[in-house]
């Protein structure tokens, strides 16, 4: 084999390597940070179902390229500050208390119901009409939080 | 001695999962307005409350405590009242027995205070609170017209289990309680 057969070898197995090693990454990573689901069944005749998957390490992606000073724009109220700390904090403490239903309701023939499960949101609103179902992992809820929150008034000066 | 050491560590290592669970009270809360009416469940851990509620500032509510605004509160001494349920003996403090409207009591027994209400007619309800002392204690702290709430759930969460408010009529039945579960059983 010529020395240029060689290097064009091993040039092509480290690229290999380092492919199989991004998607195993990124499998890895998508996984791990679970997807946000969003599914509605329209029940009535002729009615649409939707199903959306968004994976949770797309929101992160999308959170880290948006610049500073876009998100410095973002107006909140004063009061809006503590709101979002107080979810970020409601977040990581959900999380640390397993599956459990926080909330059901039921309304003549309509039933809400809020819960987290495996690490996720979980709301629900079924009815006569159509079901939706949205399953957001906790861990983006705050970090969305913690974002936005960044550019509250009362949470300090703006990156 | 080493070996022992190790060993007692290990143990609590294993075991401070299980503590942390079995000691986390929840307050769940259940109303249901007849066969035709609404179903509401709400089932919260206490810490949960305890760590979120400080952190709340909006309008009248700000650190976990609630200004009650009005002139009504105004000549109202909470924590005169607080102290006199505190120093109190257990025993009945109000008794009203009414020939068409019902009977109410309201007593301290064992550091807490129990209050029943057995409307008579149509629509009557009956209605048992039980409430601890320290969690009034709590609640009635700060004074000025104010109440901490979020004082309140740790006094609460500290109580221990046990009702803690229930309204039945023919047509609903509310019900506010405290365990050591998750889910709320019925």
């Amino acid at each position: 084999m010529s020395r240029t057969a060689k290097i064009v070898g091993v040039t092509a197995l480290v690229l290999a390597v380092l492919f199989a090693g991004g998607v195993t990454w990124a499998a890895v990573a998508t996984w791990q940070a679970g997807a946000i689901r969003v599914r509605i069944q329209d029940h009535r005749a002729g009615g649409t179902d939707v199903a959306l998957v968004l994976p949770a390490v797309a929101l992160d992606a999308a959170l880290a390229v948006i610049p500073d000073h876009a998100r410095a724009e973002i107006e909140l109220d004063a009061e809006a500050g503590p709101i979002l700390s107080v979810l970020e904090n409601l977040c990581d403490d959900l999380e640390g208390h397993g599956d459990f239903v926080l909330i059901e309701a039921d309304h003549q023939n309509e039933r809400v119901r809020v819960e987290t499960k495996d690490g996720f949101l979980r709301v629900s609103v079924e009815s006569a009409e159509e079901s939706v179902r949205v399953d957001i992992p906790l861990a983006s809820i705050a970090k969305v939080a913690r974002w936005i929150g960044g550019s509250a008034p009362e949470a300090g000066p703006s990156v | 001695m080493r070996r022992t050491i190790l060993s007692a560590m290990a143990v609590l290592m294993l075991a401070a999962p299980v503590r942390a669970t079995g000691e986390e009270r929840w307050l769940h809360i259940h109303v249901d307005e007849g066969a035709d009416g609404d179903r509401v469940r709400v089932n919260v851990p206490l810490s949960m409350l305890e760590q979120i509620l400080p952190a709340i500032h909006v309008e009248n509510f700000r650190g976990g405590r609630i200004r009650i605004d009005g002139a009504d509160m105004n000549d109202v001494d909470l924590q005169a009242i607080g102290r006199a349920l505190r120093a109190a003996q257990d025993g009945e403090f109000v008794k009203v027995n009414s020939r068409h409207d019902g009977d109410v009591t309201v007593s301290k027994q064992g550091g807490m205070i129990l209050v029943r209400v057995d409307e008579k007619g149509e629509g009557a309800e009956r209605v048992r609170v039980r409430v601890p002392l320290a969690f009034m204690d709590a609640l009635l702290a700060p004074g000025g017209g104010e109440i901490d709430v979020a004082a309140a759930m740790k006094a609460l969460s500290d109580a221990g289990e046990g009702e803690l408010v229930t309204v039945e009529s023919a047509n609903e039945k509310v019900r506010i309680w405290v365990d050591r579960t998750a889910a709320s059983a019925e």
